[in-house]
């Protein structure tokens, strides 16, 4: 009981910032980003090197401004979300299966225990030479790599056994699916979104890694074309890019979660961070 | 009591697996439970009551021993029996109503006639305007209530509760002793209470049994006999005192009552 609350504060969310705490947060980007800028000014160090975070910034505009990035990550984001798509699908109904039948557990969850020891960026090359240079070939790649965080959030959660709730449903005679659908899925719940958070981060690196292997759109194309001309500012303005989109994909796994799972959201207030 | 009771426990023995061997949690508990009667079981913490409503619910295998319910052999959960656990084991993703009707809904048993019939229960306990609520809104005798209500909804014949009003203040306390006692003499249904309070017990039961801890046994099995219904006044009677004080000298120098 006492859990749930913390639950609710464990979110990354400032909620429960005060303005002084914005401005103490602000004040000390300001400092560190003026740091960088002198000590790159003073010690003369190559734009090259590192670039001053003003060169960054006229970077970032200028790339915002003459759109061609949108498309790169128009790129990325369909492979992030359809990569994401299908491996916490997958490592959903995988998960449930092994959590609820002892024989799938048995069957497989040695080889996904070991494939899940394997690097998963060492198989990008392979997923290039099957699929090919285009989209398949990176949604799968975010796809394994999401999978298998989701997977293993998914088998403790529904494992996690609150007797007194599997107690009554027993008394009243339910079948295993209904023990499933009324109590094991909604307990497993926030596992399963701690599971999906740390997946659509991981899907976000699953792309860029498997745009590096090989391919001619998306922003990890883009970093690397980047990187080839030397214009470093401009890729510190992608990892910009791809930070907030980051950001931005954890918030809505988050806003989902609240909407899910709105009976341990603190009732007071609005529900809303 | 009529010849075929509605609970009859013979010889029921219970040994939990535990590490390092088993857990003799109850030995040869024989007692029946007539049609419409109330019973109430009282003893020290540990001493297997909860075992006993568990076995009873088809939720906990017993070691030896039979059991009848109507006459037939228990074997499993029963339609007929509803019970009230010790805690109030409500799902916190449903409101109040859906928590009520989660029986009928489990059993695949129509909703509409359940509607009014929950409604009504909820009504009765005092929980009207509280339906569209969730479990973390409510207290913990509010909680308590409501899992009454899920019990009562099937309209079993037979009421299995383990210290269903623990948790509740005094006043509530005696409160809900009332409302029970009312719903028992309407509805006539079969009562197994299990609680440490033995003025609750004494107060509601025809019978009290009173159990001795490692490993469970009956000590003795009280009647009451006092007058119905009974009302708060009886608290000063001279029969009621002596009946507690009776039960009371049964746990000697065994301290345990909160
Ligand atoms: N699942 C279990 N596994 C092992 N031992 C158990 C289990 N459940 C209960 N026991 C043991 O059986 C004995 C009786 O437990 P039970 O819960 O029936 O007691 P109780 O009379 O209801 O106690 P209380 O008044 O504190 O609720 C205890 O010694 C307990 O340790
Ligand atoms: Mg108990």
């Amino acid at each position: 009981m006492a859990t749930r609350d913390d639950d609710a504060d464990e979110s990354l969310e400032p909620q429960g910032w005060t303005r002084r705490d914005v401005a103490i947060s602000a004040a000390g980007l300001a400092v560190f980003l003026g740091a960088w800028e002198l000590a790159v000014r003073a010690l003369d160090v190559p734009a090259v090197v590192l670039p001053p975070p003003s060169s960054v910034l006229t970077s970032l505009v200028s790339i915002i401004r003459s759109g061609a990035v949108f498309w790169h990550l128009g790129v990325t984001l369909t492979e992030i979300l359809a990569g994401f798509a299908v491996g916490a699908s997958a490592a959903f109904v995988l998960g449930a299966l092994i959590a609820q039948f002892r024989i799938v557990d048995r069957l497989l969850y040695p080889y996904i225990v070991a494939f899940q020891a394997v690097p998963k960026v060492a198989i990008a090359p392979l997923l290039v030479i099957w699929f090919g240079f285009g989209l398949e070939s990176k949604i799968l790649m975010t796809a394994v790599i999401a999978f298998f965080p989701i997977l293993v959030n998914t088998v403790v959660g529904l494992r996690t056994v609150e007797q007194d709730r599997i107690d009554l449903m027993v008394a009243l005679k339910a079948s295993r699916w209904q023990v499933f659908r009324y109590v094991r899925l909604p307990t497993a719940l926030p596992f399963i979104f701690a599971g999906l958070d740390v997946g659509i981060v991981l899907s976000v690196i699953g792309a860029i890694v498997g745009e590096f292997v090989g391919a001619n759109a998306g922003l990890g194309y883009l970093l690397l074309v980047y990187n080839n001309d030397l214009r470093i500012a401009a890729m510190f303005a992608l990892l910009i890019i791809l930070a907030a989109l980051g950001i931005i994909l954890h918030g809505v796994v988050q806003f989902v979660q609240r909407r899910v799972m709105f009976w341990s959201a603190p009732r007071a207030g609005s529900g809303g961070p | 009591m009529t010849a075929r009771p509605a609970v009859a426990v013979a010889s029921l023995d219970k040994a939990y697996a535990a590490r390092g061997g088993r857990i003799q949690a109850l030995r040869d508990v024989s007692f029946d439970v007539g049609h419409g009667e109330f019973v109430s079981v009282v003893g020290p913490s540990g001493c297997g009551k909860s075992t006993i409503l568990k076995i009873l619910a088809g939720i906990v295998r017993k070691s030896g021993g039979a059991i009848a319910v109507d006459g037939e052999p228990l074997a499993g959960p029963s339609d007929k029996i509803g019970i009230v656990f010790q805690s109030p084991v409500l799902l916190p993703w449903r409101t109040v109503y859906e928590n009520v009707v989660l029986p009928v809904e489990v059993r695949r048993q129509p909703l509409a006639p359940a509607r009014e019939r929950a409604l009504g229960l909820i009504r009765l306990v005092g929980l009207e305007g509280f339906e569209t609520r969730y479990p973390a809104e409510l207290s913990g005798g509010m909680q308590q209530r409501v899992a009454i209500c899920r019990a009562l909804v099937t309209d079993p014949a037979i009421l299995l509760m383990d210290e269903p009003f623990g948790a509740l203040d005094a006043m509530t306390r005696e409160h809900m002793n009332l409302e029970l006692q009312r719903i028992w003499m309407e509805s006539r249904k079969t009562v197994f209470l299990i609680t440490h309070s033995i003025q609750e017990a004494v107060f509601l039961s025809d019978r009290v049994i009173v159990m001795t801890s490692r490993p469970g046994r009956i000590d003795e099995i009280v009647p009451i006999d006092l007058p119905r219904p009974r009302s708060f006044d009886l608290l000063t009677d001279a029969r009621f005192g002596a009946y507690a004080r009776h039960i009371r000298a049964k746990f000697g120098s065994q301290a345990m009552f909160a």
